[in-house]
């Protein structure tokens, strides 16, 4: 990982979703390297500063990660405040999980408004996948990012931060110049499993939105 | 409040929000939160930081409001709120949305939509029953000042989104109660009164509420003036920022609102001009707002009556001209950013307003303002943006396809435009567009994150320009293929570049979307030009000569030559077609110029069937053509089939019947013949022949010598050769028929009879070796690795399973040459058995040439069930759907008894045994799916590819006994009159079905394997056997008492399998046709039978009384609806109802109790009760029969 140095430019990412869809193990993928086996439900949040290195110098999200269960929520959308950008993620194993985006959504977006949201379907290294690219278009309707994403193997790890970071930077040539620390993949994702995903998500793209209605 | 306290709190948050905080230390500060939220007087507390008068930082008012959330959310019905506090709490939360917030410009928004969202949480509590002058409160709010008139919106707009938009947990307790409330605030006391004049369905509660209060106006109607007003201001560059946000609350609230609101709400008001006007606002926020509900509305499922109200007025008074000047504002700048995304959804809604509302199915009204709105698709459809000009396709194709609009003249006037258009999208040029066009690129980067996702935008987008041309040639087909001409034309006269990758050539680009979008005109038109009956039919081939007589000219020839000349023209164009099949293959790009070859003699067939009588008049030529390109060499077999398909489709579908005969003799005669050669006939005399003559031998040898790469792929090139013998001709000749069969033309049918003897013989050969070589006992002594070729490949498994390959599985194809032989002879094998089934299939069409072929059943028999054992359930799916059915049912009468009993007599019992055997072992296995898995989340194992197949196998089972068994379409072949004419109603028993129940020995194998169906752990075979059995039911009753022997075994088996599957959970989806059928039964049965009263008895054990009075109901019982009535409640009080319905009775069943309001309070069942498989008006007695 890139030290912090005082004068990079620095934003506060949100971090919500439901419990158990890997938002703890994602942000300590970057920090440790390390692929946290057993999940602990986080109390409250926990904030953990992530530094990439780009071509316009380096910068620093200031990563809330929220309690994804309700009982262990803490402040709630009290987190939320002065938030610059959001990841939502859900876990592409987990119907329910996708299913409860929307409101996530709802709650970031009525504390902060307009700030770019990337939204993340992750455990996309497991091959029972049961939310489908075809069935993901919530991102189309609200304007955010999607990816795929496997904090296992590292796959798309960047590609969030990357986004945001062209976003909030204001520069779509933006890139990261040095990949952040990362340990080794637990598991190598299938090459292409993850084409056809992507093909597919390009294809549900193409799909006429239904109306417009946020029930899952 | 406590100053401590505060004081902490203030430290506590200080610490949670600073960045530079550790985590534990932050940990620490939030359990301290933890235990204020705990503490019963966190709602006080929560008040008192909330309020802005006691002038808190913005971070701990917030939390404030968390605290008094927090108790509503979690401590409202636990019991430990009394109901003092309750109300002190909503009196709190109403103070803090009246007074408690600072100015409109001043507080931060996400205070407000705090309180907001803590008003709506007691709101879906208490709101209308416990609180019913909330409406009031908000109103007063509404007109007091701007700031509360936000708070007030932002309220309206909450509590609509939790009722009706989102899946709220707590709003969908109470949906019911909280839906008709909001129906009440949001119209006026008129349109309440008007719409429910004796107040809605239900109670006199409910009536109070739904005529509303006196002398109000309702939301929409306010938000409507106001909106007039703010509109009106906002159209200048300059906006007061009050004015934006209220417009854009005003907008938000409006958004949630407009899709379930009385219609008479909407259209009693100005709301939806102002809407419109709102979209032309300087104010980008306010334009998004806007278009926000312009696309609710656009969306919204409305009834004729109500389209003609809000809809028809919105575009026929001049709302379409208020859109479209919106859109045109921006439409041709670089846009990005919340510019760009009103501009995508103003088309999106427009296209929905085209789709869903113009173009509604039953929709007749043609709009006023149709051109205007047609321009404005028209301009959308124009734009840059690939995904903006592809969603505008969809609206094209459906409304090219509508009844009324597709016949209407300003629709027309728009296809000319449109081809143009969209045939630009055929080309496939995309990638060089996107690297040559800059606007094109811009809008490619914004809707695409990468170039794949663009890729496959572009495929898709070539898709619905396909199905625009497609939709719009018809409508004008003269100009259409004018057009479509001039662009061949030209098109052929394009030179290939001889070195590079051609495929990627523009040329080949510009080529191949010429051939595209004429396939896509021919294919057409083909429907106007074939038939004769069709008015126009004539008149668009005469177009179509007159076309070529104007290209002629303008070539500058004379006119009277013109016939002559279109000849050659023709002429012209198949001999450079014909020269794109022989375009000659480079070392370096194989793929590439196989696909163009492909394309083109593709493109010869297609063109063949749209225009054959047209081409008939160059038949000589492109005769001549093709024998030279065979006689040369210079295509491939696979191009030859085509070729001869080409001259074949020209001969049998153009109007010369009289050359019919030569053509075949010419065309199909030498295939047959090739068939017929000595050479294959000995090789298909025996299986260890046949397993020489495909290669296993040498290549097994050279295996075993260790021959090297280069010897194999030379051994590889001779097997292919030798093996195309046999497979090509069977190939060509079940193409060929294809092309060239019609049942009812004796001549064609004549034609192929006389081929019969040709054919036949080694094609049961054929199917017979292939079913005999699967014996692994036979690959004993060769190679190792060559066994492999009986098993399944992985593409194979993944095919079988996600019924599709991916890229994956392609991309890894066979590296080495040894493991390039296996895949080869593999897949040789399985194309090969496709096509033989195929072609017996299409040879049973010839009727009594084929069926009285002397010991026809025994010679099928042979061929077809000798090794049957050795095939894989797939391999016998095949069989079934591909070469049984088709043979049984093409069966004629007068050959049934000849043919088809013995082999049904062999066939059913063998099907019955073996899925019983499979099923058995699957169960004993442990079932590795469930059917209503999405097949792509299944891994592709060897359980689940195991599975698959003998589902699939079941399947075709179930569907070929229905085939065989269920009604004909057909007029009725039994007189009226005969058997019992029951009220199920006289169904056309087909003779096949009659001559299966006509023999006991067939009748028990059918029914008992219809009945095995019914039980396996399969819903969708066994529903479809449960038609089956219907049908066999109505057979039987339909010729009692011919069918005496057999009606009762048949009640007996299939009540009590049906009875079995019913009690089986797996099949919970099918209970109901499952009642159906045992009611069926046993209504019809009954009544000549006792059959169905003993199987019941033994299910129920017992229960004697309950049946006997049961049965003493049914006789008195005068119709027979009354009867099947008595069935089934008499079953459900078997086994109980439904688990999907008791939570349904439940509420239903429950009246309400609110003083004012339906009170839609239930209790849930427990989880324990739902979940019980114990319920307790599940009888034992069934229970206990099936457990066994």
């Amino acid at each position: 990982m890139a030290e912090p140095t005082p004068a990079a430019p620095t934003f506060k990412l949100v971090l919500v979703g439901d419990g158990g869809t890997g938002k703890t193990t994602f942000v300590k993928r970057h920090l440790t390297g390390e692929f946290e086996k057993k999940y602990i439900a986080t109390l409250g949040v926990e904030v953990h500063p992530l530094a990439f290195t780009t071509n316009f110098g380096q910068i620093i999200f200031n990563t809330w990660d929220t309690a994804g269960q309700e009982k262990f929520g803490g402040l709630r959308d009290g987190y939320y405040i002065n938030g610059q950008c959001g990841i939502i993620m859900f876990d592409l194993t987990s119907r329910i999980t996708y299913k409860n985006v929307p409101n996530w959504h709802r709650d970031l977006v009525r504390v902060c408004e307009n700030i770019p949201i990337v939204l993340c379907g992750n455990k996309v290294d497991i091959k029972e996948r049961k939310v489908k690219p075809k069935a993901i278009d919530f991102h189309r309707k609200k304007s955010l990012q999607y990816y795929d994403i496997s904090a296992k193997s590292n796959y798309n790890f960047e590609k969030p931060f990357l986004w945001l970071a062209r976003k909030l930077a204001g520069h779509q040539d933006l890139e990261f110049v040095a990949s952040p620390a990362l340990a080794p993949a637990e598991v190598q994702v299938d090459v292409g499993l993850m084409a056809q995903y992507n093909e597919e998500l390009s294809s549900a793209a193409q799909m006429p939105l239904p109306e417009e209605d946020d029930d899952l | 409040m406590d100053e401590t306290v505060v004081r902490n709190l203030l430290a506590a948050l200080e610490t949670i929000y600073n960045v530079a905080s550790t985590n534990e230390a932050r940990q620490q500060a939030q359990e301290y939160c933890e235990a204020l939220k705990q503490n019963p007087s966190g709602p006080l507390y929560g008040y008192y930081l909330a309020h802005k008068d006691n002038q808190q930082p913005d971070v701990v008012r917030h939390f404030g409001l968390g605290l008094i959330e927090g108790a509503v959310r979690y401590r409202w019905s636990d019991g430990t709120l009394t109901t003092d506090i309750k109300t002190q709490i909503r009196l709190n939360v109403m103070s803090l949305a009246a007074e408690g917030t600072l100015p409109i410009l001043t507080e931060q928004s996400f205070i407000k939509e705090k309180v907001a969202r803590l008003f709506v949480e007691v709101a879906k509590r208490e709101w209308p029953g416990s609180w019913d002058d909330m409406d009031v409160f908000l109103r007063q709010l509404f007109f007091k000042d701007e700031t509360r008139r936000e708070i007030s919106l932002l309220i309206l707009r909450s509590v609509c989104e939790d009722v009706c938009v989102y899946d709220d947990a707590v709003a969908s307790l109470r949906k019911k109660d909280l839906r008709a409330g909001l129906l009440v605030i949001m119209a006026s006391e008129s349109v309440l009164k008007k719409h429910y004049p004796d107040g809605v369905k239900g109670h006199k509660d409910e009536v109070t509420l739904m005529i509303g209060e006196t002398g109000n106006d309702g939301w929409i109607s306010r938000l409507s003036v106001l909106l007039q007003e703010l509109v009106q201001r906002c159209q200048s560059p300059a906006i007061a920022p009050v004015d934006e946000k209220i417009a854009v609350a005003v907008l938000g609230t409006l958004a949630s609102a407009l899709d379930w609101v009385l219609v008479d709400a909407i259209s009693a008001t100005l709301v939806i001009p102002s809407i419109c006007l709102a979209l032309l606002s300087s104010s980008e926020k306010i334009r998004l707002a806007a278009a926000d509900c312009y696309d609710v509305l656009a969306c919204r499922n409305l009834s004729e009556a109500e389209r003609d109200k809000i809809i028809w007025s919105l575009l026929d008074d001049g709302g379409i001209e208020l859109i479209s000047k919106a859109y045109m504002a921006y439409a041709t700048q670089i846009l990005q950013g919340d510019a760009y995304k009103f501009l995508q959804k103003m088309v999106q809604a427009t296209v929905n307003l085209g789709e869903q509302q113009v173009c509604a199915k039953r929709n007749s009204y043609v709009p006023k303002d149709l051109q205007k709105l047609l321009q404005l698709l028209y301009a959308m459809a124009s734009h840059p943006s690939v995904l903006i000009s592809s969603t505008v396709a969809l609206f094209w194709t459906t409304i090219l396809g509508h009844e009324t609009f597709s016949k209407h003249s300003t629709v027309h006037s728009f296809v000319p435009p449109l081809l143009e258009l969209y045939s630009g999208h055929l080309a496939k040029d995309f990638e060089n567009r996107r690297k040559a066009d800059t606007v094109y690129c811009h809008f490619a980067s914004l809707d695409f994150e990468s170039v794949t996702e663009f890729r496959v935008a572009a495929g898709h987008t070539f898709q619905r320009a396909v199905n625009v041309i497609h939709c719009g040639v018809p409508v004008v087909p003269l100009n259409a293929f004018l057009w479509v001409a001039n662009k061949v034309t030209e098109a052929l006269k394009i030179d290939f570049p001889e070195d590079g990758n051609v495929k990627d050539s523009v040329q080949f680009q510009s080529f191949d979307g010429t051939i595209t979008l004429m396939e896509v005109t021919i294919s057409s038109l083909a429907s106007i030009i074939n038939d004769k009956q069709h008015p126009e039919s004539e008149q668009v081939l005469n177009n179509m000569n007159s076309l070529l007589g104007m290209l002629v000219e303008y070539d500058g020839k004379s006119v009277i030559e013109c016939h002559r000349k279109n000849r050659n023209l023709h002429s012209d164009t198949f001999s450079q077609l014909l020269k794109a099949v022989e375009f000659p293959f480079t070392s370096r790009n194989t793929q590439g110029i196989r696909d163009l070859r492909r394309r083109a003699a593709t493109t010869l067939v297609k063109i063949g069937r749209a225009i054959p009588s047209t081409l008939f008049h160059i038949y000589g030529e492109i005769e001549t053509a093709v024998q030279s390109l065979i006689q040369r060499g210079a295509i491939s077999i696979s191009e030859k089939k085509v070729l001869l398909s080409f001259l074949l489709v020209i001969g049998f579908h153009s109007n010369n019947t009289q050359e019919q005969g030569a053509i075949f003799e010419k065309v199909v005669v030498p295939v047959a013949v090739e068939l017929q050669s000595t050479e294959l006939q000995e090789v298909l005399s025996d299986p260890k022949k046949f397993m020489a003559f495909i290669g296993t031998v040498e290549v097994s040898e050279a295996l075993t010598k260790g021959s090297r790469s280069q010897e194999l792929e030379g051994l590889l090139d001779n097997i292919t050769q030798r093996r195309a013998k046999l497979s090509w001709s069977i190939d060509a000749l079940s193409t060929f028929m294809k092309e060239s069969i019609d049942s009812k033309d004796k001549q064609h049918l004549e034609l192929w009879t006389s081929c019969l003897g040709r054919i036949l013989p080694n094609l049961l050969s054929t199917i017979r070796c292939l079913n005999a070589i699967v014996d692994e006992t036979l690959w004993a002594d060769l190679h190792p690795e060559l066994t492999s070729v009986l098993s399944m490949s992985e593409a194979e498994k993944e095919l079988i399973v996600v019924g599709r390959i991916s890229n994956a599985a392609t991309g890894t194809g066979p590296t080495s040459t040894v493991l390039k032989l296996v895949s080869y002879l593999r897949v040789w094998l399985s194309t090969l058995r496709e096509n033989s089934y195929k072609l017996l299939a299409q040879i049973s069409v010839l009727g009594p040439a084929f069926y009285s072929i002397p010991s026809l059943q025994t010679i099928l028999e042979q061929s077809l069930f000798e090794h049957v054992d050795n095939i894989s359930n797939r391999q016998l799916r095949f069989l079934i759907r591909s070469a049984v059915q088709p043979i049984v049912l093409n069966c004629p009468i007068e050959y049934m008894s000849s043919v088809l009993s013995h082999l049904l007599m062999v066939l059913f019992p063998y099907l019955d045994q073996r899925l019983q055997r499979d099923w058995k072992l699957a169960s004993d296995e442990g079932l590795v799916m469930d059917e209503m898995d999405d097949l792509q989340d299944l891994d592709v194992s060897d359980e689940i590819v195991k599975e698959v197949m003998l589902r699939d196998l079941t399947h075709s089972v179930a569907d070929f006994l229905f085939s065989i068994l269920g009604f004909s379409k057909l007029k009725p072949i039994i007189e009226p009159g005969h058997g019992t004419g029951t009220s199920t109603g006289h169904k056309n028993i087909t003779q096949l079905a009659l001559f299966i129940l006509s023999s006991d020995t067939i009748a028990q194998s059918v029914i008992s394997l219809v009945c095995h169906i019914l039980t396996f752990k399969d819903t969708r075979a066994c529903m479809r056997s449960v038609d089956t059995a219907l049908c066999i039911l109505t057979a039987l009753v339909q010729h009692y008492p011919g069918t005496k022997a057999i009606i009762s075994l048949f009640a007996t088996v299939v009540l009590q399998a049906a009875m079995k599957a019913l009690h089986d959970p797996y099949h919970q989806e099918g209970h109901q046709k499952l009642i159906q059928l045992i009611t069926e039964v046993y209504v019809e049965v009954r009544a000549f039978d006792g059959t169905p009263k003993v199987t019941f008895q033994q299910a129920l054990g017992p229960g004697v009384d309950r049946l006997e009075a049961f049965e003493r109901e049914l006789v008195a019982a005068e119709s027979q609806t009354k009867k099947r009535a008595l069935v089934r409640n008499f079953l459900q009080g078997i086994i109980g109802v439904a688990k999907s319905e008791w939570f349904k009775q439940k509420e239903q069943g429950d009246k309400p109790v609110s003083s004012r309001t339906i009170a839609g309070k239930y209790e849930r069942p427990s989880q324990s009760v739902l979940d019980s498989e114990h319920h307790e008006d599940i009888g034992d007695g069934l229970a206990s029969l099936f457990d066994e």
